[in-house]
């Protein structure tokens, strides 16, 4: 799976910057933002992988969340916004994957959720959106 | 007692005499059904219980399947290949010497239990080498599917003709 997650960095940063790229100032990370991460930013990390192999090749099945988190003050604005261009960069989006083609990366399920800041009186944005991945050795 | 693992097996065949064997690429599962026997009912009023006698053995139907494999590459895709001995009526052989060592026909359809020689279970059942002309296997069904949740899969059915595919673990 690490050539998958390299697939999916080198994609978000690719040349020239998608509109994702240049909207997450907090940047993208793996599993985990480091502690004190300016907002907004986003997550991504891998919620199951199964492989099924046949006699001469594998097919890896992933399924691969990607969290957006936002503390704007002006409401469901930025974090809406910012799953849009998720969206349009990660939709349906052809990765290059090392050692694997790679077959399927299919947007599957999403939701929006707000909780409160370890800041008082401040709420933070939470996007979560799930996508299938499909690879062939 | 030998069993074989499934994750060795593998379908292969030659497609000329002297070539080399090839695997069919993406299966992941064959079957043989049969022999069969059909028998016949002769059942008549007062019997007390239904009357049959053997009649004639049925022969041998071999299926195998998995993903479809879309590669271009002329006459090294045996799923291709599978489907033009299909479309042409194409038959093939256990060996040359069914075909008087022609070179031109495909041969030697083995399925393979286990292909590692260091395991149990390593061998391969394919139908006995013989001379007589009789002894054949043809394509007689394709089934090709692609759905939005994975991917293209194929599946091809053969019928054997002639004589049985047996067991085999020590020649070709």
């Amino acid at each position: 799976m690490r050539d998958l997650f390299t697939g999916i960095y080198t994609e978000y940063a690719s040349v020239p910057a998608s509109s994702f790229y240049n909207a997450l100032t907090g940047g993208l990370h793996l599993e985990e933002a480091p502690q004190g991460t300016a907002f907004p930013y986003a997550v991504f990390s891998l919620v199951n992988n199964s492989l099924d192999q046949n006699w001469t090749n594998k097919l890896e099945e992933a399924t691969i969340d990607f969290n957006l988190y936002s503390d704007s003050a002006s409401g469901a604005v930025e974090i809406t916004g910012l799953y849009e261009k998720l969206k349009e960069q990660f939709d349906d989006v052809n990765l290059t994957v090392a050692g694997y083609a790679h077959l399927k990366f299919r947007r599957e399920n999403s939701w929006l959720n707000k909780m409160p800041s370890d800041i008082p009186n401040k709420s933070i944005w939470a996007y979560t959106v799930q996508y299938a991945v499909l690879l062939h050795s | 007692m030998a069993v074989a693992a499934g994750n060795k097996g593998k379908v292969t065949m030659r497609t000329s005499a002297g070539g080399a064997a090839r695997t069919v690429a993406e299966m992941g599962a064959w079957t043989i059904s049969g022999p069969g026997l059909n028998m016949i009912p002769y059942s008549a009023f007062q019997d007390e219980r239904g009357r049959q006698k053997p009649g004639m053995m049925t022969a041998q139907t071999v299926t195998f399947n998995g993903y479809a494999d879309f590669s271009t590459d002329v006459g090294q895709n045996m799923q291709s290949l599978l489907v033009t001995y299909l479309s042409s009526g194409t038959s093939i052989y256990p060996s040359s010497h069914g075909k008087g060592g022609s070179s031109a026909e495909p041969m030697g359809l083995k399925l393979w239990a286990n292909d590692d020689s260091s395991l149990e279970g390593y061998g391969w059942w394919t139908q006995e080498v013989t001379t007589a002309l009789t002894r054949k296997t043809y394509v007689t069904n394709v089934e090709i599917g692609q759905s939005k949740e994975g991917v293209g899969t194929i599946g091809f059915t053969l019928a054997v003709t002639g004589g049985n595919v047996i067991w085999q673990s020590s020649s070709s």
